[in-house]
């Protein structure tokens, strides 16, 4: 992927924005990457809505392989796990089988209304120091009360420790829009 | 002339013909001889109480002569109530006529088996296995055995955990689950697997699959490259939501939870849920709400067509067409975060009526939809026209007419199939039942040429393909005939700027306690059903969530068989598992609930 292609790729993705004349026009900030990122996704029992987001962050507009940054087909390729959930009970065994068999160093992102997890603002995501970040924008769901709702539920449970331990970001809306899962992913840097 | 709205929304449809009266007739008379008739809860149904099993069978047997579909199977522990029992409600639909057959069973005391209707209604089965391992009810005789338990409790639940027995509290099955799950020295039962014939092999594939989506278990029995057999496991995606319903939420704001049965048809589930607390509540919303709930519906249609063409086209390595139509997905998907507030239609239904964050727009709505289903024509029909993927999709995942009835398919891979199943002519509530929009889905069904109606039907992938493209076209049309309408319409343009709030006031009376309703919509997939009974201070005693994605998995099965068609042996190969999975494109979540 040549230096020359990412220019033509990102005016195509502008001017696809332009055109959709959508709530937001500015295109995302670029950064200099000197590794790649390859992403696995589970879904750990979400409502399917965060997948549709993650499929859209494929679209020319998000373009997300412009950034180096790619969805692969094994944990076993895969940086990062991205997880969408609650977490149900059904989903505990196949979700720990797919990080067991993660290479060191692996991280998670968790998407969605889980259990046990840190929730700030509507729209901010956490990182693992705990300092809120990303950009603000108004609350679509009560992301909290959700969480409160499927705590009650006999088929949902928090993220296992060993999994929540490595989780670098959390982001909590149901679902986060493409732009902000893109910055969230822009702003976690190099897992190494 | 506001009289004038109200007659176009209370006249009914033209007039049927004498051969619906008869009928109406015969169904009531079966009924009324298998049990005994009760008051139904709206007036497009009948509601009969048959205990005795062979009145039950008989009366099933009639329903299906009938050519009448099975729609949804509601277990209820009703052991607190007056009855002193399980229940199992049955819930039939006519093929031709706009009405409904509720039929209640009651257990026999002390009994938890019940007769089966599997042998009349194959498209029981999925309920039947729902309700062994939340209810714990078996169908008696030799079809309880094959009826495993597991399909949405697995390994990790302890066994006869029956969450949806009301005898215990919510919190006693959480403590239970995580009790048993942390259990030193626990042995879960393995299966043992059938013994495969010479020459043939058995390949896992799942619950976590190579690309973005949701988790499910497909057993495949291959001879080679040729699926013999495939069995489904789901249930990955179980979050309890009908215990919440229960437990948690009121009839006032279930539809929160009624969005998160399966994301992508938000829309559609807050709307059947919202139908029928108000069917409980006897409110009827406002035609300028009726509107909203209309061109929301058909939104939501189109977004989810057109990005499961995208998904499709990506399915078959024709990615710069998957591309485009991304890109026309989620101008679609802005439209509606401009619409709403959220992108898949989230926080607009409520019982009583539509709320909206920001006023609303027609014109420039109108305009961003017609502009969009004008390039998803222009690639669809790129699509249709390349070669290599007519040759992917053309025969490939057959489902024929005759299977899709007996299955019980519904929705948009029944129509696909050549059945005529769609809620917004057969059942219309709300908007569609005003004989504009009547008019309006006629219209588009005539303008539909002869050469594409064929494709359409024919059951294979491309069938489904071009069902969608179809659909889209009509929905457009549809939004259009709205819009039209809405702008049209003094009394119903209302104040401009400020939020819209079209809501009429609920309260759910006393007096209608332990009393059910039905609430259902054509979501995109298919029609979705709720069934709500109303408990003590404005709770849920019981919702039963139906989502299309029930009826339909085992589609997908009998799609991949090896079968004789025109007198040759059709199959299916593995490498076109994915496509056809995609042309069905059900919802795991929805199913799993």
């Amino acid at each position: 992927m040549g230096s020359k292609y990412s220019f033509i790729r990102l005016t195509i993705g502008r001017l696809y924005t332009l055109w959709g004349r959508g709530l937001h026009t500015e295109a995302p900030p670029v950064r200099a990457k000197a590794q790649s990122l390859f992403l696995r996704h589970v879904d750990g029992g979400s409502s399917n809505i965060c997948e549709q987001e993650l499929v859209a962050l494929e679209s020319p507009i998000y373009d997300l392989p412009a950034y180096g940054i790619h969805f692969v087909a094994s944990p076993r390729h895969a940086d990062l796990l991205v997880v969408t959930g609650p977490l149900t009970w059904n989903m505990l065994d196949p979700l720990s089988a797919a990080f067991a068999v993660m290479p060191d160093p692996k991280r998670i992102v968790a998407i969605g209304p889980f259990l046990g997890v840190p929730i700030g603002d509507a729209g901010d995501n956490l990182l693992a120091a705990g300092r809120p970040t990303g950009a603000g924008r108004p609350k679509t769901t009560a992301t909290s009360d959700l969480v409160a709702v499927f705590e009650d539920s006999y088929a949902t449970l928090p993220l296992p420790p060993l999994l929540a331990d490595t989780c670098v970001a959390v982001l909590a809306d149901d679902p986060p829009t493409p732009q902000a899962l893109l910055q969230a992913l822009l702003e976690l840097g190099d897992p190494t | 002339m506001p009289d004038a709205h109200v007659s176009t929304l209370t006249t009914p449809p033209p007039a049927a013909a004498t051969a619906t009266v008869a009928l109406t007739d015969q169904l009531q008379r079966w009924l009324a001889e298998a049990g005994s008739m009760l008051q139904p809860p709206a007036p497009n149904q009948l509601y009969a109480r048959v205990d005795d099993p062979a009145s039950l069978l008989a009366l099933a047997a009639h329903l299906r002569a009938a050519q009448c579909f099975l729609v949804t199977v509601v277990a209820n522990d009703e052991r607190e109530l007056e009855d002193g029992w399980f229940k199992i409600y049955y819930l039939f639909s006519c093929a031709d006529v706009d009405l409904f057959m509720l039929v209640e069973h009651r257990l026999a005391h002390a009994s938890e088996r019940y007769p089966s209707l599997y042998a009349v209604f194959p498209a029981v089965d999925p309920f039947e296995r729902e309700m062994v391992d939340l209810f714990g009810l078996r169908p008696e005789g030799e079809r309880s055995a094959q009826v495993p338990s597991g399909g949405w409790l697995h390994a990790a639940y302890p066994p006869a955990l029956h969450p949806l027995r009301r005898d215990r509290t919510t919190a006693y099955l959480k403590q239970q689950v995580q009790a048993y799950y942390v259990k030193p020295a626990r042995s879960r039962p393995v299966p043992a697997n059938a013994p495969l014939p010479a020459g043939f092999m058995r390949l896992v594939a799942g619950p976590i699959h190579a690309g973005i989506i949701e988790p499910g278990r497909f057993v495949f029995r291959t001879a080679g490259e040729v699926i013999d057999d495939l069995e489904l496991e789901l249930g990955y995606t179980h979050r309890g939501i009908e215990r919440l319903f229960q437990a948690r939420m009121t009839l006032a704001n279930g539809w929160q939870l009624a969005e998160q049965v399966s994301g992508d048809t938000s829309f559609g589930h807050s709307l059947g849920y919202c139908l029928a607390a108000e069917a409980l509540a006897g409110v009827e919303v406002s035609q300028p709400a009726q509107v909203l709930r209309g061109l929301c519906l058909e939104l939501e249609r189109l977004h989810n067509h057109v990005g499961d063409t995208a998904q499709l086209a990506h399915d078959v390595a024709q990615e710069l067409l998957a591309s485009e139509l991304a890109v026309v997905r989620e101008q679609l998907l802005r439209l509606n975060a401009a619409l709403c507030g959220h992108r898949y239609l989230r926080g607009v239904n409520r019982p009583g009526g539509v709320v909206l964050p920001a006023p609303f727009d027609a014109v420039s709505t109108g305009v961003v939809v017609q502009r969009c289903v004008r390039r998803y024509a222009d690639l669809a029909d790129a699509l249709a026209a390349n070669g290599a993927f007519r040759e992917r999709t053309k025969a490939v995942g057959w489902l024929s007419r005759p299977e899709a009835l007996a299955l019980g398919v519904t929705g948009l891979p029944a129509r696909a199939a050549g059945l005529a199943r769609d809620f917004r002519y057969l059942h219309p509530n709300g908007i569609y039942r005003a004989g504009w929009i009547q008019a309006g889905l006629q219209a588009a069904t005539a303008g539909v040429a002869p050469d594409d109606r064929v494709e359409a039907r024919q059951g294979d992938v491309f069938a489904r393909f071009w069902q969608r493209k179809l659909e889209v076209d009509a929905s457009a049309q549809l939004v259009g005939t709205l819009l039209d309408h809405w702008l049209a319409d003094e009394p119903l343009r209302g104040a401009d700027g400020g939020p819209v709030d079209l809501l009429r006031p609920v309260r759910f009376d006393p007096a209608r306690n332990f009393t059910f309703a039905l609430g259902y919509c054509e979501g995109w997939r298919g029609d979705i059903v709720y069934w709500l009974m109303q408990d003590k201070l404005g709770r849920i005693f019981r919702c039963k969530v139906r989502d299309p994605s029930l009826l339909n998995w085992p589609a997908l099965r009998q799609s991949l068989l090896p079968r004789l068609k025109d007198g040759r042996r059709h199959e299916t190969i593995l490498a076109d598992f994915p496509v056809v999975n995609k042309s069905f494109n059900l919802s795991y979540a929805g199913h799993d609930l």
